[in-house]
């Protein structure tokens, strides 16, 4: 992304203030892309994926003002991310999506699981928890955490983005996923 | 459901986190890291010194006027064991030419069993097996010369062949011919396990399967499974795949092929013979 093209997330948002139209027009500009691929990751439909971004565009012209985000991409990736992931659900009660969404989630989920009887958790707090983990891992693994579960993310993608073989990344996730499932039962917390 | 609560907790990470996540993303789409810088300069040393050796040994060769390779059959296999390395089922009376030789063109192989190795022209045949993809359809009934093996475990450390019986508990040990047992199959053991693999369909298969592509473990697993009709052998061959009890797949193919090498497993760990066997010195699971 050439940044010298686009306008700052600054302007951009000074434009949302100042309910000018061109603010969405920037936006899409920017992140339109960006936005698109975490839609699409999760829902594995590009018509979706793109109505998911129009939503976010919306969304995030009537959130601010009042809000004035310091970091716009996180901003606009957590409302995309939280509208697909609505629409995921609606989907995913008519038929399984075949989407990376759901095989990283399926297989997070599987190796978390603790064969107990799971608690009821607030996503805020367990939130925050898998927000300590992911602060303690080294930069590489960050990335892949990151990567699959919150963009849901392909491993060859992850690979080829890190220059690993997906086997190197299969076994940085494996590693992640028993360290995360360590972390929880460290507070506590049994899925 | 779990997966719907782990969505949501990982959608509440701060922006942060995110903000450096997609930072972090943008300057790899820009300059993506260098793969295994040390290794190419290794591998360049390790290259420049294959040829002088090469070229070295070429040399001495035309000199003396002595081949560098005796004939392939003097040289010992590349993992010492004598070439019994558990990559898949010996065939039945393997080397003395009934499997590969002996295919006849009428159809009727199955009717006339191979007597004591010899071929109907009594000519061991040379072919190699291996090199011929078999895909057999079964017939619900077992044939008569069935036979099967079965490798299976972390890095393929067990195995079972119904043809000589040999029964490996694990080759991963100080004294591995203690973890080596005989067992012969009754009848309907035999056909039990016919049964399953007949109802797996292993002409679905592939030779080189993974049944969980999506994911990887280390240690990895192997299981070899190699069904032998009477005609021919099929081998389906899965290396280096995940722990099957420590993944989950949708993929009923793959599932069926799981269930039924467990199934096969279970017939042989329960047997008084396996259970003879020594306590395992080292545990990978």
């Amino acid at each position: 992304m050439d940044n010298e093209s686009y306008l700052s997330d600054e302007s951009i948002v000074k434009l949302y203030f100042s309910r000018d139209e061109n603010a969405i027009a920037q936006t899409d500009l920017k992140y339109g892309k960006l936005l698109h691929t975490v839609a699409y990751n999760c829902l594995n439909d590009d018509e979706c994926a793109k109505e998911c971004q129009n939503d976010t565009y919306l969304e995030t012209w009537n959130r601010i003002p009042p809000e004035c985000p310091k970091l716009l991409r996180a901003f606009l990736c957590k409302i995309t991310r939280c509208i697909a992931i609505n629409r995921y659900k609606q989907m995913r009660a008519k038929r399984r999506v075949p989407s990376e969404l759901t095989v990283s989630m399926e297989d997070l989920a599987y190796t978390l699981h603790s064969g107990d009887t799971a608690g009821a958790y607030d996503a805020k707090e367990l939130g925050r928890v898998i927000g300590d983990f992911v602060r303690s891992l080294p930069q590489k693994q960050r990335y892949i955490f990151m990567e699959r579960y919150y963009m849901a993310g392909s491993v060859s993608d992850i690979a080829a983005a890190l220059r690993l073989t997906e086997s190197a990344v299969y076994k940085e996730l494996t590693k992640i996923k028993l360290g995360l499932k360590m972390h929880l039962e460290r507070n506590e917390i049994y899925l | 459901m779990m997966e719907d609560i782990l969505m949501d907790a990982i959608g509440e990470l701060d922006d942060d986190l995110v903000q450096a996540h997609l930072e972090m993303r943008q300057k790899l789409a820009a300059d993506p890291p260098k793969r295994f810088r040390k290794w190419e300069n290794y591998l360049a040393v390790a290259a420049c010194l294959v040829l002088v050796v090469s070229m070295t040994l070429i040399l001495s060769s035309v000199f003396k006027n002595d081949p560098i390779v005796k004939d392939e059959t003097d040289l010992p296999s590349s993992d010492g064991d004598g070439g019994n390395d558990n990559d898949g089922m010996v065939p039945p009376n393997d080397g003395d030419g009934d499997i590969e030789g002996d295919t006849d063109t009428d159809g009727d192989e199955e009717d006339v069993p191979p007597e004591d190795g010899v071929d109907g022209d009594g000519v061991t045949d040379g072919s190699n097996w291996e090199d011929m993809p078999y895909n057999p359809v079964l017939p619900e009934k077992m044939p008569k010369h069935f036979q099967f093996s079965l490798v299976w475990g972390t890095y393929g450390i067990s195995s079972y062949d119904s043809q000589t019986g040999e029964l490996v508990k694990t080759t991963d040990a100080t004294h591995p011919e203690d973890y080596k047992t005989i067992l012969h199959l009754s009848r309907d053991q035999l056909e039990e396990i016919y049964a399953l693999i007949y109802r797996l369909n292993v002409a679905n298969y592939p030779e080189k399967y993974n049944p969980f592509p999506d994911y990887g473990s280390d240690p990895s697993y192997t299981i070899i499974l190699s069904v032998y009709d009477g005609v021919g052998v099929k081998t389906i061959e899965c290396r280096e795949i995940a722990i099957p009890d420590g993944v989950f797949t949708m993929d009923a193919k793959a599932r069926a092929f799981i269930e039924t090498y467990r199934a096969i497993r279970d017939v042989l760990t329960e047997s008084e013979e396996w259970k003879a066997l020594p306590e395992y010195e080292n545990f990978y699971d």
